[in-house]
């Protein structure tokens, strides 16, 4: 157990240093410290709900909506400033809204049975078709007074990347030292074991569809106050960073696994690869290839070592 | 869930949906009767094939309880390869350009395939992996260029607008292409020895394991099938628009086409769903699509009513199929 938690955290480990290597080859102002806070800050949403994946993940579910759920919050949050909502209200609503959605998602899954990634396609189309039918083509500006909340830093850190590393923290202790995070990785590794030994299958299941939702709705108010605008087409691929990065993060995408060190190493190997790709001019689909790629070997990667594994047992 | 009980259970949901088709039939030609003229319905027969064909090769995979959610990228490979070559080779023959695109899927669903089938990994994940990584491929074969309708040929292009008229309706030759594919496809999954083993595997894996059923090779060949029907949805994607945008062709699509077969009621743990019902849906979608339009109703809102009607199939197919149990039995699999 102990050698496969070091191997899955070798192999961000070992990418991440490649990515500085390479970073460093395409601009000479790479390896300054400012300048990768920053680009780091930008993936900054992304990670928060990489980590919340890893609740759902962990019961061997899986939220595709997050992408759409992000889009949408953030456009209902920017039309309710935009109509004179007071900030702070406005954040608090933000964070609901994108916990109700989370928690639709936990009744339809509860209440229907149905496999999780077939409801969350469903909603991932319906959450973004509600966002595409409020605004259109238009886009939701921010008013001044709630813009910028990424380039607040306290103790060195920005805001949101302090925020991503305090919900790493608590789901890090969730899952180590509560009963509710041993309920998650029972259902997620045998769920019959877990409904006859008592685990309340339904209220996990739905709890943590619902903190995915609360950690769509931080990430969509961040992502407004960072970009001062929303837009329908926002946050495209967001569920494919997320999901690339819970699963180089070693986490099994079978479920009954998490490793949240390991999500905020692939966070910020990722956030590299991207900041790299940028900065070499390559375009946004070609970086979503690359993540592709990307998650496709790191599940390869992952099985070996689950195979090679299963031998020495 | 034994014999009795699960015939009623599917008598149930076949009145169920049976009624619900009639019942949004009849209230389109009350609302709606526009829909029942000429051009309406020639419009519906226009979304049809693209829908159609794609949904054959994902009802496949459906079957062995897998699922696909790359063939929009698989299309988009297809059809840029397509624009791309008849470009340099104007005088390539009509069938010359459909194996072409069918080749492209039939290898892009390979790689699906190998790493579902060969490697074991879960087709959901390897399909999102390939999803995002085909679209970029499809930017490299046209190096980020679009495909316009001055570089395919007219031969092609006339596919979409001519072929047998009823009356003053048209079914072009893309439906009938499509429709034959349809035909195909049902004798194949209930005559073939691969189409038994495909039922087989999809309702009881175990037991098709233990009476000789290769899982990697069913594994493998449905997605090969699906990505052959997705490539080929290339050439009627090409052939319906007279544009291919790298970006922009069959995004999206995947929603389509799981709602074409979630709708039709097929059995999303596999084992369980039919072409003709598949058909029947594709008709049903494409129905709601034009009925949008008619209704002027704003493109825009488009995806809001496909993921509804995605939903609504998802929860109302998951009530009697999708016990506790059932979610139990996938450990099985795994």
């Amino acid at each position: 157990m102990k050698n496969r938690a070091a191997l899955s955290i070798a192999l961000p480990i070992a990418l991440i240093i490649l990515a500085l290597f390479v970073g460093s080859k395409v601009s000479p102002n790479f390896l300054d410290s400012k300048f990768l806070m920053e680009s780091l800050t930008l993936m900054a949403e992304v990670g928060i709900v990489a980590v919340a994946m890893n609740y759902v993940i962990s019961t061997g579910n899986i939220d595709l909506s997050v992408g759409s759920n992000v889009v949408l919050t953030a456009c209902l949050t920017a039309k309710l400033i935009q109509a004179g909502t007071p900030p702070a209200l406005g954040i608090a609503l933000g964070i609901l809204i994108g916990t109700g959605l989370g928690v639709i998602n936990g009744i339809l899954i509860t209440q229907t049975q149905v496999p999780s990634f077939l409801i969350t396609v469903a909603t991932m189309a319906v959450y973004r078709g509600i966002a595409q039918a409020l605004m259109g083509s238009a886009s939701a500006s921010i008013p001044e007074a709630y813009v910028g909340i990424d380039t607040i830093t306290f103790a060195g850190l920005t805001v949101p990347l302090l925020l991503l590393l305090a919900t790493a923290l608590l789901s890090a202790f969730i899952f180590s030292r509560t009963i509710f995070g041993r309920w998650m990785l029972a259902l997620g590794s045998n769920a019959s074991a877990a409904l006859y030994s008592g685990v309340p299958v339904k209220r996990v299941t739905f709890l943590v569809f619902a903190i995915t939702g609360l950690a769509s709705g931080i990430a969509a108010v961040l992502m407004d106050s960072r970009l001062g605008l929303a837009r329908h087409d926002f946050a495209k691929g967001f569920e494919l960073d997320a999901i690339t990065m819970v699963v180089i993060g070693g986490t099994a995408i079978r479920g009954g696994d998490s490793n949240i060190v390991g999500t905020l190493l692939a966070f910020i190997l990722i956030g590299l690869l991207r900041t790299t790709m940028g900065i070499a001019n390559v375009t946004a689909e070609y970086q979503l290839t690359a993540v592709g790629i990307l998650l496709i070997f790191a599940v390869l990667f992952n099985r070996i070592e689950l195979k090679s594994k299963a031998r020495k047992d | 869930m034994n014999q009795e009980t699960s015939k009623k259970v599917t008598t149930r949901s076949k009145i169920i949906k049976g009624s619900m088709l009639v019942a949004l039939i009849v209230a389109i030609k009350l609302f709606i009767p526009r829909l029942f003229e000429f051009e309406s319905i020639n419009s519906v027969l226009l979304w049809l094939p693209l829908l159609l064909m794609v949904a054959l090769g994902e009802l496949v995979v459906v079957l062995t309880g897998g699922i696909d959610i790359s063939v929009g990228s698989i299309l988009a490979c297809s059809a840029m390869l397509l624009g791309i070559w008849v470009s340099q080779h104007p005088d390539t023959s009509l069938a010359a350009m459909f194996g072409l695109c069918a080749l492209t899927g039939l290898i892009l669903g390979g790689i699906n395939g190998a790493l579902v089938g060969l490697a074991k990994l879960p087709p959901l994940i390897v399909t999102i992996g390939t999803l995002a990584t085909f679209r970029g491929l499809a930017f490299l074969i046209g190096s980020g260029k679009t495909v316009t309708g001055s570089m395919l040929p007219d031969s092609l292009l006339s596919l979409a607008s001519h072929g047998l008229t009823l009356g003053n309706i048209l079914v072009s030759w893309l439906t009938i292409i499509s429709l034959l594919a349809a035909a195909a496809m049902s004798l194949f999954l209930k005559f073939s020895i691969l189409g038994r083993e495909i039922y087989a595997f999809g309702s009881q894996p175990l037991r098709a394991f233990r009476s000789g059923i290769s899982e990697r090779k069913i594994q493998f060949m449905v997605f090969m099938i699906s990505g052959a029907c997705a490539g080929i949805g290339g050439w009627i994607y090409a052939s319906r628009f007279g544009l291919v945008h790298p970006g922009t062709a069959g995004s999206g699509f995947e929603l389509s086409v799981i709602a074409a077969v979630v709708v039709g009621g097929t059995k999303l743990t596999g084992g369980q769903g039919s072409v003709l019902k598949v058909v029947l849906s594709c008709i049903l979608l494409s129905l709601i699509n034009v009925g949008l339009s008619v209704v002027g109703i704003d493109a825009s809102w488009q995806m809001l009513v496909y993921g509804l009607v995605l939903l609504i199939a998802v929860m109302l197919g998951g009530k009697p199929l999708f016990k506790l149990e059932n979610l139990f039995k996938k450990e099985e699999r795994a």
